[in-house]
Formats: structure tokens, sequence, C-alpha cells
């Protein structure tokens, strides 16, 4: 069965990187795709680069700048193939490129999770 | 390589034809039994938070996909969500509206997200919808795509 999970990181002024650590549902066995997103955009520059990497450091790292306006169309997933330890940890950072319309602004990272 | 075979020493324009009705045939087939069912919110302005419970018809056996449709895209941003089905947690509370939405320029047969595709029976779909403090009233609907087999 699909569900999502996100991580929720506050952006509180121009130039920060924020770092994050997450624990990723019990039940999640596999991540099969990520989503950046932010309550704030830039018309025509990136906002913020995200950097994610599973498994406390020993899975793949995702690497993505977050964009403009990404829901411009239909928002789909970054597609990972990531199996998730037991107890599985996500840690990352947000570094903002001083782009944002109004500080802070908060960057959700969305998980595609399987439990089988 | 059989249709070729099938339409070969057929008029050009003839081959065009059948070749499409073909195409249109097999996408047909991907979209048999399939029916739609609605939750919709009626949102009042400013930001408020609306539950709504739904069971799903008997006559459907399969949820293969879910979509958010609302008017105005603009009340979209900020606004957030949370799904879940059969009171498993498939996108949690404080989930932002705008992954489940698709704009105008999104074809409505690419509409849906096929996140959800599971048996159903009579099931239970639990929806909440928070709006962005939009300043008119507007009605978010989910929509479920489920197949009778």
């Amino acid at each position: 069965m699909i569900f999502f999970h996100f991580t929720s990181v506050s952006v509180t002024a121009s130039g920060q990187i924020v770092r994050f650590t997450d624990k990723l549902p019990a039940k999640a066995k596999y991540c099969s795709g990520v989503f950046m997103s932010a309550n704030t955009h830039h018309h025509t520059k990136a906002l913020a680069n995200v950097s994610v990497v599973f498994n406390a450091g020993s899975g793949q790292t995702i690497n993505q700048m977050l964009t403009v306006k990404d829901s411009s169309k239909k928002a789909e997933p970054l597609i990972v193939m990531q199996p998730l330890d037991e107890n599985a940890t996500v840690k990352g950072f947000v570094k903002d490129y001083g782009n944002a319309a109004a500080y802070p602004y908060v960057v959700k990272i969305y998980y595609k999770l399987k439990d089988e | 390589m059989e249709n070729q075979n099938y339409l070969r020493g057929l008029d050009a324009e003839v081959a065009n034809e059948l070749t499409s009705k073909m195409i249109l045939a097999i996408d047909r087939s991907k979209y048999e039994n399939t029916e739609l069912e609605m939750i919709e919110i009626s949102v009042a302005a400013g930001t408020t938070a609306y539950a709504a419970s739904h069971t799903t018809a008997p006559r459907h056996k399969r949820i293969v996909g879910i979509a958010l449709s609302i008017g105005d895209e603009a009340v979209i941003e900020g606004a957030t969500m949370s799904v879940n089905i059969d009171s498993k947690e498939v996108f949690p509370a404080g989930t932002e509206a705008k992954l489940l939405f698709a704009s105008t320029s999104v074809p409505p047969n690419q509409k849906f997200y096929t996140y959800v595709d599971r048996e159903i029976n009579q099931t239970k779909v639990d929806v909440t919808f928070t709006s962005n403090g939009f300043s008119a009233a507007y009605k978010a609907t989910f929509y479920l795509l489920c197949q009778n087999k």
C-alpha cells in the first residue's frame, strides 16, 4: 500500500541553511518517490536547494533544486528506489537562495512510501 | 506487426481510420467499468477546517485513482488536506492540497493520481480540507476513480 509522510522545515532568513532529521513511519519499507514543495515562490528564480539522504546517511542522496511555481500543472514525485532500514531515518538540509517573496516560509518534503 | 499484416492491401486512408479506431478501442478498454465517486466540501470564506466521510458504493470493487478539483486555482496555494482510506492514512494531516490538484492545462484523463490503487468493499474514505483563508466561498471536490471489477 502506498502512503505518504512529510518533513516540515521552516526557513526564517535569506541564505539560511536548515538541517533536519526525521524518523519515517515504522511500517515504511520502501521509498519510491520524493516531492518538494514550499508555501512561497519566486516568479523566475529557484527558491532553495534541498538535499535528502535516507537510512541515517547510508542510503542514496537526493539533491534537488526547489524551483519556481511547483504546482503550475500537476505535481509528480521524483522517482527514487530506496529500500528502507527498520525504523529508517531521513536527514538533509534546505539551503535558501535568498529569492523568496517573504520570510519565514515552510518547505515540505514528501516521501512516497510503501509498507511492503 | 499483426496489425500491419491485417491492414496490408487496404487503401491508406481506410487503414489510417482503422488504426485510429483500434487505438481508441484499446484506450477505452483501460477505462472500462470505471466510474467516479465524489466527496464534495463547501468551503466558506476564511481559514476553516472541514472533514467529510464517504462510503464507497457496493458495486465498486477497486479504487484506482484520486484527484482534487477546485474551481479557482488561486485558492489551492496554502490549503491543506488529509486522506484516510479504510482508516489507513494515505495523506497525513497537513499535506498540501496542491499535491492532489492538476491545473486546467492537464487533460481530464491525466488528472488522476494513481497512488491509491487498492481493493474496496463499501470502504470508508475520510478526507479533511483546510482552506487558506480565501476571501470567497468555493467548493472543493475529491474525486475517486473506481472500478466495478
